[in-house]
């Protein structure tokens, strides 16, 4: 029986110390992958001010236009990536703070909107809606 | 030789970007000068004349915040552009509060970098008008002196707080106003975090002076930041 509790308890112990084992590596991976993420804009600032001062200086036959939009269009790929590593290992990291306040919903939905019509420009999906405000005041985070 | 449409000093750590834009904005007819930290674009910036700074709010030694703070302490009409890697609002909001003019978040567009830094020339060598002198952008209209509000010159009944609110955006047009500035400015120092009052007066000056309050063109959100009243060159 004593043998039993004992085994049972270095299990617990050592299954406790895994866990634990786990989140440091967890954490270590969320930190390189934040601080990877953070030292990948340096060199993407620099080329996408390259290739988009490229195209804006002008001078460039269709072929290097073309090739210098090529360069930015996957440059603004490889950034949207970056951002969307960068937030899941917020997320992953749980460094995700949310700051309550007093909020008016239909506020909250006209800057959705707002957000969304400028990385859809050409959406037809928010037209026509109309929001009321006489909406009540809930206690919300964004 | 043309003379350049207004002298840059780009202040960056890494020399890729310093270069690349260095490149580029001379390229589109611009001067440009370079510094590799705060303290030595704070020593620039003293013996040297600059229409604009460009600087990268993330720098070993000084800091990108300190040294706005530096910058503007000694130059009150120099331009400030900050360049942020994070896309984090708490800096953009430290950043405004040390007295940039405006941010441009990494990687960004040449173009878009440009019309930042025109539109901070502009306001550098534009003289400060006379507190009470009325302002017009685009179709509205605001004379301080006969407490009037106009749009498409038809006169707009605003309240006291909306008009305060309104004055301090279109005395500042273009730049992002943090939240905690506009409450101080219209409420008082001892006000701050009442973002429930701004966005209210927000909502009413926009149901009074946007043709589509829910798509603004004039009052805008910078969100999780404050509001920026439209440049709209005239």
């Amino acid at each position: 029986m004593l043998a039993a509790i004992a085994i049972e308890r270095a299990r617990a112990f050592e299954n406790e110390s895994r866990a634990e084992a786990a989140r440091h590596s967890e954490q270590l991976r969320t930190t390189v992958l934040d601080g990877l993420a953070h030292a990948f804009k340096t060199p993407l600032t620099a080329i996408q001010t390259a290739s988009s001062g490229l195209v804006e200086l002008g001078g460039l036959d269709q072929d290097r236009a073309e090739l210098a939009s090529l360069i930015q269009e996957q440059t603004r790929q490889l950034n949207q990536l970056t951002t969307d590593l960068l937030q899941m290992a917020r997320i992953d990291a749980a460094d995700v703070r949310i700051s309550r306040e007093r909020v008016d919903v239909a506020d909250v939905i006209d800057e959705v909107l707002a957000k969304a019509r400028t990385q859809y420009p050409t959406s037809d999906e928010h037209k026509g809606t109309t929001f009321f405000f006489a909406l009540p005041r809930w206690t919300g985070g964004r | 030789m043309t003379a350049p449409l207004a002298t840059i000093l780009v202040v960056d750590d890494e020399a890729a970007i310093r270069c690349a834009l260095r490149t580029t904005l001379t390229g589109m007819g611009f001067a440009v000068a370079e510094a590799a930290n705060g303290e030595v674009s704070v020593e620039m910036a003293r013996t040297s004349h600059y229409d604009v700074v460009l600087l990268d709010i993330n720098m070993p030694g000084m800091g990108g915040v300190k040294t706005c703070r530096e910058l503007r302490r000694l130059l009150p009409s120099l331009g400030i552009l900050m360049l942020t890697v994070r896309d984090s609002e708490e800096d953009k909001v430290e950043a405004l509060d040390a007295g940039a003019d405006d941010y441009v978040t990494k990687p960004f567009h040449v173009r878009e970098l440009a019309a930042r830094i025109r539109a901070a020339v502009r306001r550098a060598r534009t003289p400060g008008d006379e507190p009470g002198a009325p302002i017009r952008i685009g179709d509205i209209e605001i004379d301080p002196d006969r407490h009037l509000v106009r749009k498409a010159g038809q006169t707009v009944h605003v309240t006291p707080k909306e008009f305060e609110l309104l004055h301090i955006l279109m005395s500042h047009p273009g730049v992002p106003l943090t939240h905690t500035r506009l409450l101080r400015t219209v409420w008082g120092p001892e006000y701050g975090g009442e973002l429930e009052y701004l966005r209210t007066f927000m909502r009413q000056l926009r149901r009074k002076l946007e043709e589509d309050p829910s798509a603004p063109v004039y009052l805008l959100t910078e969100s999780h930041i404050g509001y920026r009243f439209a440049d709209i060159e005239q």
